[in-house]
C-alpha cells in the first residue's frame, strides 16, 4: 500500500482514542504538545490523565536513572538528558541533593535548608518552606533524614524529615503538599524500641539521609551505635513509623557497607564487606518485612571489577543499577542477567558527582571557594583519592585540577579548601599523632607551592584541636575555631613569608579566632568590600546575602549573576583589619 | 480438532472466515455472537472491508500468543513491527478506530504506540497536521503557556525569604 495521503479530513478521533495514544508518550513530548490545541492542553494538563499517563510508565518500567551533577542527568539506556537545576537555571547550583524520589518527582534540598519537590521532566518546582530555622539543617552529624512519598489514599505528596533537636529528641515532621502544612510527631520513638536510640548517624561508606519511597512507605537506613544499623519505615496512610528487622549480614556495621535502594517496587539492601575480597550481597524485602537474598556477586568472576565500583545511580525500575567506577564511567548492571553496559561517560558531571555522594557532611567542604573567575570543590573519589574540581563562571566549563601529593591520601590525611585572598589554598592535617598540617597555595598555572608547615611542637600544636573554619580574608589571616565554642579570641605571633605570592603583602601573624559561628557578627558596612575581596565565612552566602539585604543591601542592583557568586563565596567575620566585625549578631 | 468458523461481514458486504479462537479476541464480536448468534456472518457496519482484512490478519496471526516461549514471542514482535510498517497514517487511523471498535486490546495497543512512536519525533505544528487539529490558541495564550512552563516554579506558603528574614 502506497503513503496517499496525510489527510485525514472528517476523522476526528474520539478523546479516549487520543487518551489511549497520549498516555504512551513520554512525559517530554507531552509537555511539548500542550501547545497543540487547547482542547489537547486541558487533557494532558488533567490530573486523572497524569494518573493514567504514571500507571503506564509504572507499568511498562519506564523510569529513568538519574546523576545529580553540575547539571542533572536523566540515563536511560538510549539517552542522558541534561536538565538545569530550578533554582539557579543557568548556574551550577552544586549544593542541591536529591533526598528522595517518588514517581518521578525528586525532593531536593540546597544547602539543607531550602527545599522542594521538583517534577525534572515538566521543570516545575515547589517551594516548600522549611519547618525550621535554618541553622538547624546544619549541625554537622544530626543533619536531618529527608524523604518524599506518595499516599495514594488521600492523593498527597508527603516530605518527611527526621531530626533531632539540640536536646537529642528526635522528632519527625511531615509536609502534606495538598493542605500545605507541616505536622509534628513527636511520640513517634516512644513506647517501642526506638525510644532510646540515640539519632542515626551517617555510615562512613555511603550517605544514608535519602529515605526511599517504596510500598506505600519511606524507608531510611540507620544507625544505632557502632555495631548495629536500624530499618524504620514510615507509613504514609497512618502516618507511623515502624521499625523493621533487616537482614543478618548488614547488621554488623564494622564489617559491612550498606546501602538501600528503591528496586523495582521492592526495598533493596545492598550489602558490601569491608574486608578483602569485597563480596556484594543484595537482599530484597517481602511485602511481610522478610528478606530473601537476591544476588551475590560472586567473587573471582568478571565482575569483581565491582569491587572497585559504587552503586551510585538511584537503582532505575527496571532491574538494573547504576554503578560508578574509578574511571568515572557509569555503567549499568543488570541483576538478573549480569549483562554489563556503559551508559555514559560523564567525565567531570560525575567527579562531581561523587564529590556529592561523598562529601563530608562533618565539613562544610560542600561549599565552593571562588578564587580567580572559578569555584573550586575539593571532593572524594573514592576511599583513598581526593579530587578537585574547578568551575569556571565564564566559560561555564567543568575542570579537574592535580592536586599536591599529600592531600591525596583521604586515609591518612585531611583535607581542608579555603580562599585564602585571592588565592586558592589547600590546608592538610595528618590524621595521625602528632597531626602536622601543612598548608597549600595554589598558583595560577594549577601547580601548587607549599606555604607554611606549622611545626610540631610549636605552641601552634595547639591547632590539633582546632578547625580551620574562616575562607581567611584578604589580609593574609587564617580564621580558626576550637572544637568547643568560646569566646575568646587571640592572636599567636607566628611569621612567614613567601615570596612567590607576590604582590601579596607579608603575612604577619595567625589571627584566631574563636567565635562560634552562629555568633559571628557583620558589619553593615564592609558588605561591598567583603564581595569584591571574594573572603570568608559565616554560615554561608545565602544567609550572610540574606542579613546583608536585610541591612540595606548592597549599593547597587544585584543580579543573578553576582547573586551566584556571593552564594559560591565564604563570606567573612573579619574586617579589612582583621577585626571581627561587631554590633550586630547572627 | 475442527474448530467453528466465524464469519465477518464488512460494511461494504464483504465476508471473512476467521476461527472462533481467533475471533474471540474481540471482545466486540464475542459478545455479538454470544448475544445474537447471527446465521449469515457477524455485521460490523463500521468496518470497511480494506480495514477488515487487515484486523482479520491480525487476529489470525495472534490466536495462539505463545506464553513461554522467548523465541516465538520474538518472532511475533518482529510480525508486528512489519504488519504495520508500510501502513499508511489513515489506514493506520482506521486500524485504531476499527480495534476500538471490536475491543480488541493488543490491536489498539500496538496501533496507538506506533502512532505514538511516530508523533515522539514530531513537532507541534506537524502533530497538527497529522491529526487535522486547529490551532484555537491565541498568540497571547501561547506565550503565556510557553512562559509558564519556562518558569515551572511555584511557591507554596510563605516564601523562604521572607521565612529566613523572619528568624532574625
Amino acid at each position: 500500500m502506497m503513503n496517499t495521503s496525510d489527510n485525514i479530513d472528517e476523522k476526528y478521533f474520539p478523546e479516549e482514542i487520543f487518551l489511549e495514544i497520549l498516555i504512551r508518550l513520554p512525559a517530554t513530548s507531552l509537555i511539548r504538545f500542550m501547545l497543540v490545541s487547547k482542547s489537547w492542553h486541558a487533557l494532558i494538563s488533567d490530573s486523572h490523565f497524569i494518573k493514567l499517563h504514571l500507571n503506564k510508565a509504572v507499568q511498562d518500567d519506564k523510569f529513568v536513572s538519574f546523576v545529580p551533577s553540575d547539571i542533572f542527568h536523566l540515563i536511560n539506556p538510549e539517552a542522558s538528558l541534561a536538565l538545569s537545576y530550578p533554582f539557579n537555571p543557568h548556574g551550577v547550583d552544586l549544593d542541591f541533593c536529591v533526598m528522595g524520589s517518588c514517581n518521578g518527582l525528586l525532593l531536593l534540598v540546597n544547602n539543607r535548608y531550602l527545599m522542594g519537590v521538583w517534577n525534572p521532566t515538566t521543570r516545575e518546582f515547589i517551594n516548600i518552606p522549611s519547618p525550621v530555622p535554618p541553622i538547624m539543617h546544619c549541625l554537622g552529624d544530626n543533619s536531618p533524614f529527608y524523604g518524599l512519598g506518595y499516599d495514594s489514599n488521600t492523593d498527597d505528596y508527603k516530605v518527611v524529615l527526621i531530626m533531632q533537636d539540640r536536646w537529642g529528641v528526635v522528632e519527625a515532621k511531615i509536609f502534606s503538599t495538598s493542605s500545605c502544612t507541616w505536622t509534628t510527631i513527636k511520640g513517634w520513638y516512644t513506647g517501642n524500641a526506638i525510644s532510646h536510640m540515640p539519632f542515626f548517624n551517617f555510615d562512613d561508606g555511603f550517605d544514608n539521609s535519602e529515605g526511599k519511597f517504596v510500598m506505600e512507605a519511606i524507608y531510611w537506613l540507620g544507625e544505632l551505635n557502632e555495631e548495629k544499623r536500624a530499618l524504620i519505615a514510615f507509613n504514609l496512610e497512618r502516618e507511623e513509623f515502624k521499625e523493621i528487622q533487616l537482614p543478618e549480614p548488614s547488621v554488623n556495621r564494622r564489617e559491612y557497607h550498606a546501602k538501600l535502594k528503591a528496586w523495582r517496587q521492592n526495598l533493596c539492601l545492598f550489602t558490601r564487606s569491608k574486608s578483602f575480597p569485597h563480596p556484594y550481597e543484595i537482599f530484597v524485602m517481602k511485602r511481610d518485612s522478610s528478606w530473601s537474598k537476591l544476588y551475590n556477586i560472586p567473587t573471582g568472576s568478571s565482575l569483581m571489577v565491582m569491587t572497585s565500583w559504587k552503586v551510585v545511580g538511584g537503582s532505575s525500575d527496571n532491574g538494573k543499577v547504576l554503578l560508578q567506577g574509578e574511571q568515572c564511567n557509569v555503567i549499568q548492571y543488570d541483576l538478573e542477567s549480569g549483562m554489563v553496559e556503559e551508559v555514559g561517560r560523564h567525565e567531570y558531571h560525575t567527579i562531581v558527582q561523587n564529590f556529592l555522594k561523598n562529601a563530608s557532611k562533618r565539613d562544610f567542604i560542600r561549599t565552593g571557594n571562588f578564587v580567580w573567575e572559578a569555584i573550586y570543590w575539593l571532593g572524594e573519589l573514592n576511599e583513598e583519592k581526593r579530587t578537585l574540581i574547578a568551575f569556571n563562571l565564564e566559560r561555564e566549563e567543568f575542570k579537574e585540577i592535580q592536586l599536591p601529593e599529600p592531600s591525596v591520601n583521604r586515609r591518612e590525611y585531611h583535607a581542608k579548601l579555603k580562599a585564602w585572598g585571592q588565592n586558592l589554598c589547600l590546608f592538610t592535617r595528618s590524621k595521625s599523632f602528632p597531626h602536622p598540617y601543612e598548608i597549600f597555595v595554589m598558583k595560577r598555572d594549577s601547580s601548587w607551592s607549599k606555604l607554611y608547615n606549622i611545626p610540631t611542637g610549636s605552641s601552634l600544636m595547639v591547632m590539633t584541636s582546632w578547625k580551620v573554619v574562616g575562607g581567611s580574608s584578604d589580609n593574609g589571616k587564617v580564621l580558626l575555631t576550637p572544637n568547643e565554642v568560646g569566646r575568646q579570641s587571640f592572636a599567636l605571633r607566628e611569621i612567614f613569608e613567601d615570596e612567590s605570592l607576590a604582590p601579596r603583602p607579608r603575612i604577619r601573624e595567625w589571627y584566631l579566632q574563636s567565635c562560634a559561628l552562629p555568633c559571628s557578627t557583620c558589619n553593615p558596612n564592609s558588605h561591598k568590600v567583603s564581595r569584591t575581596k571574594g573572603a570568608a565565612l559565616v554560615e554561608s552566602g545565602r544567609r550572610a546575602w540574606a542579613r546583608m539585604r536585610k541591612l540595606g543591601g548592597p549599593s547597587r542592583g544585584v543580579g543573578a549573576e553576582e547573586r551566584r557568586l556571593w552564594m559560591g563565596v565564604n563570606w567573612e567575620a573579619l574586617d579589612s583589619e582583621g577585626r571581627p566585625f561587631e554590633g550586630v549578631s547572627f | 480438532m475442527s474448530t467453528k468458523k466465524i464469519t465477518l461481514l464488512s460494511s461494504d458486504n464483504e465476508l471473512f472466515t476467521v476461527d472462533e479462537e481467533a475471533a474471540n479476541q474481540s471482545l466486540t464480536i464475542k459478545h455479538l455472537i454470544e448475544d445474537t448468534e447471527p446465521e449469515n456472518g457477524v455485521p460490523l457496519p463500521q468496518v470497511h472491508s480494506k480495514i477488515l482484512a487487515k484486523v482479520t490478519e491480525y487476529l489470525i496471526k495472534h490466536a495462539n500468543e505463545p506464553d513461554n516461549d522467548a523465541a516465538a514471542k520474538e518472532e511475533l514482535k518482529n510480525w508486528d513491527d512489519k504488519f504495520l510498517e508500510k501502513v499508511n497514517h489513515e489506514t493506520l487511523f482506521d486500524l485504531i478506530l476499527a480495534a476500538n471498535y471490536l475491543d480488541i486490546k493488543g490491536l489498539l495497543d500496538l496501533t496507538c504506540q506506533t502512532v505514538a512512536d511516530l508523533m515522539n519525533g514530531m513537532s507541534v505544528v506537524e502533530v497538527r497536521k497529522l491529526f487535522n487539529i486547529v490551532n484555537d490558541f491565541t498568540p497571547e495564550d501561547e506565550a503565556e503557556v510557553r512562559k509558564r512552563r519556562k518558569r515551572g516554579t511555584k511557591t507554596i506558603g510563605p516564601s523562604n525569604d521572607q521565612a529566613n528574614q523572619s528568624n532574625h
